[in-house]
């Protein structure tokens, strides 16, 4: 069974910003076979609720992945327009609340709170929405927190399926645990990885819960790796120095020890695995069948499904449909080991 | 310039003065229409090619939200301006700007926004707003401020008392910011539409009831050295003949069991609005009736009845209406919201009978 595929749209704001453009995507999206097109905060000119609407009426079963920054919105307002846009695009939405402490979204927006009184009132904000949202048992709702005050909340709330709960990993576990249906994360090292998300999920069995795990991660697919690395390095070019991530000294323990210079390999996080800058996510270079096969090498770890994304959004997701996805199922597992370049 | 705009109902519609808008009365009548996205976008269809300006886009807790509906409905219209109502306080004029940036580049810059401070203290208490009245008002100042305040340079802090941001907020995309629509006839909105509207919106009341309100106003923003415009909200119920109106809205009002009137009235008087108020007490110690409730020449306000918000209409003949729209123009409105029931069909209709004789150059009055 192929793995849940949300692409995320690109925040190239000069390329991207008619409504021609996005539905343009959405399409290509739906029609290469993706599950979700993810809509991030922080794209100027693209605010993901009014974005998704937008495109509902241009795609029939695509899913919209929308961050909302829990800071900016009151719970029961949010509550509101997600109701609507579940009502508009007949339940395609899926809602992610982005941790505050992870994102510029805090800072663009206007917050003045520590860590801990964030953390506080995130809590009451995803209680709030448990209440209003997704668990509605008693309507209408008086809440009476530090943080937010309600009172007749949900007197309006209407019957519709409510929206899967996306958090961060970096986000509280005792609170992803708790609220998440979907576990955000990011692959810094396969073994962290497997241990967080075994922790993660210990903790929500606790609760009687079961969480998935979707992995934000880059593709550069190409016909074969040399094109494919070609490319990266192209790209490494481009990246001013000042940007690029910092190298440990060159140890050599876990890689393959490689020429000095602007190799694009020193930036390798893992076989095939490349990250030039901490602040964008690893990318699988490599061939259809090597990107496919590491794909699955995610999802043995345990990762259910991916928040993919790549520099061209409409060719690079055309490519990963026709050529990447259909090798999605072939391969079983990947090991460790196996030669490089086969 | 006559800029002549329609309504979208995004909580229901049909043929009944209980159909759209606020309280629900909760009567379940056959062939009523729900807001469905299928519904609505015929009546925006239907508004682009009558030929109106915008179609405004209201709220509430139950009704869709509208910066939702606009996007969705974007590309259904070619021309038409969406009038979307705005509520400060609920979210961060920063996250506005946002949504407003976005929808003036998905519309092609046909985004205004209609900017009304508040509900009854029940709703704003259930979204999480518990401030008082004139506070509100206060709020909503500061918020148009730094919603403006954004589009000139997104890099600019802010510390007010209600909003504070540092300064990194995300660049604004190449788009002019939207026309801001205001409503709130208290004395605490009126200093604040003085200040920050570009178009002051009123619902109907008799013409010398409105003359004064207007002449107020333009001494308040005149004060500001500034100048606003005037907006009238109204519904209408127009036929080729008025014998043919009146009977209309003779029959939807016989219809409404008194008990449902009674209770909508128990309703509105809990809101804390002063326009509501006013609105209201345009009913008081009148039969409820065709002719009954006519309070100056063709304006009905038999709508307030069962309905919160805009509850007059001009009732009559197409040159009636017309003529009863040019006196408000002689006074100074140059903007008219009309709705009518149910919104789709009347959207034609009054498009096809209306619209021409309020565009001509030259109405006789």
């Amino acid at each position: 069974m192929l793995p849940d595929l949300t692409w995320q749209l690109p925040a190239d704001e000069r390329q991207y910003k008619s409504l021609q453009d996005w539905i343009q995507l959405a399409q290509a999206a739906e029609y290469a076979g993706l599950h979700a097109v993810h809509l991030s905060a922080g794209l100027p000119g693209a605010e993901p609720l009014v974005l998704a609407s937008a495109l509902c009426g241009q795609t029939s079963r695509l899913a919209f992945l929308t961050s909302i920054p829990p800071d900016v919105i009151q719970p029961a307002a949010l509550v509101n327009a997600i109701q609507s846009l579940q009502s508009i695009s007949k339940g395609r939405v899926r809602l992610h609340l982005p941790d505050a402490d992870q994102g510029v979204a805090r800072r663009r927006f206007g917050d003045w709170l520590n860590r801990d009184q964030r953390l506080e009132r995130i809590g009451e904000y995803l209680n709030i929405l448990r209440q209003l949202l997704w668990q509605p048992e008693s309507l209408p709702l008086r809440f009476s927190g530090r943080y937010f005050q309600l009172e007749n909340a949900g007197h309006a709330c209407r019957p519709v399926a409510p929206p899967e709960c996306y958090l961060d990993a970096s986000q509280s576990p005792a609170l992803v645990a708790t609220y998440a249906d979907v576990v955000i994360v990011e692959l810094v090292d396969t073994r962290a990885l497997a241990q967080d998300m075994h922790r993660l999920r210990a903790l929500a069995a606790g609760q009687g819960r079961r969480l998935r795990f979707a992995c934000r991660i880059d593709v550069l697919a190409r016909a074969s790796a040399a094109l494919a690395w070609e490319e990266a390095e192209a790209r490494l070019e481009r990246i001013p120095p000042g940007r690029r991530r910092q190298l440990q000294p060159v140890s050599c323990t876990r890689l393959p020890c490689r020429q000095p210079g602007n190799d694009v390999h020193r930036y390798d996080i893992h076989p095939d695995i490349w990250q030039p800058c901490t602040e964008q996510p690893p990318v699988i270079v490599g061939d259809y069948q090597r990107v496919a096969a590491r794909l699955n090498g995610l999802r043995e770890l345990g990762v259910d499904s991916f928040i993919l994304g790549a520099e061209d959004a409409l060719g690079d997701i055309l490519l990963f449909g026709e050529e990447v996805l259909p090798r999605l199922g072939e391969l079983s597992v990947y090991r460790e080991g196996e030669s490089r370049h086969a | 310039m006559l800029e002549v705009n329609w309504f979208l109902p995004t909580n229901g519609d049909g043929r009944h003065l209980t159909s759209s808008g606020l309280p629900g009365s909760g009567r379940q009548i056959p062939g009523e229409r729900l807001p469905s996205l299928d519904y609505l976008r015929q009546v925006v269809r239907a508004t682009d090619r009558a030929g109106f300006d915008a179609i405004l886009i209201p709220t509430a807790s139950g009704f869709e939200d509208p910066w939702l509906i606009a996007a969705a409905l974007a590309a259904d219209a070619r021309r038409l301006k969406f009038l979307v109502t705005v509520r400060p306080g609920l979210e961060l004029p920063s996250y506005t700007a946002y949504k407003a940036a976005t929808l003036q580049q998905l519309t092609d810059n046909r985004l205004w926004i209609h900017v009304v401070s508040g509900s009854s203290p029940f709703e704003q208490r259930s979204l999480g707003d518990f401030l008082g009245h004139d506070a509100r008002y206060q709020r909503t100042e500061e918020f148009l401020r730094v919603f403006h305040g954004l589009w000139k340079d997104y890099r600019q802090p802010f510390h007010g008392e209600f909003y504070r941001s540092g300064g990194a907020a995300l660049p604004m995309p190449d788009v002019p910011s939207p026309r801001v629509y205001f409503g709130g006839a208290s004395a605490a909105a009126e200093q604040v539409a003085a200040r920050q509207a570009e178009v002051y919106m009123m619902w109907g009341e008799p013409p010398d009831m409105l003359a004064e309100r207007i002449a107020h106003l333009r001494g308040l923003a005149a004060a500001q050295g500034r100048q606003l415009r005037f907006g009238l909200r109204l519904h209408v119920f127009a036929e080729a003949s008025a014998e043919q109106a009146w009977n209309r809205v003779g029959q939807l009002v016989r219809e409404i069991p008194e008990s449902v009137i009674e209770q909508a009235r128990k309703h509105m008087d809990s809101y804390e609005s002063v326009g509501q108020s006013r609105q209201t007490a345009l009913t008081r110690g009148r039969q409820a009736g065709a002719r009954e409730l006519e309070v100056s020449p063709n304006l009905w306000a038999g709508v307030g009845l069962v309905r919160g918000g805009a509850g007059t209409a001009l009732v009559g003949s197409y040159d009636e209406v017309a003529e009863r729209i040019e006196e408000y123009r002689q006074l100074g409105v140059d903007s008219f919201t009309l709705s009518g029931f149910p919104h789709l069909e009347e959207a034609i209709h009054l498009g096809r009978e209306l619209l021409p004789r309020l565009k001509s150059p030259c109405p006789e009055v």
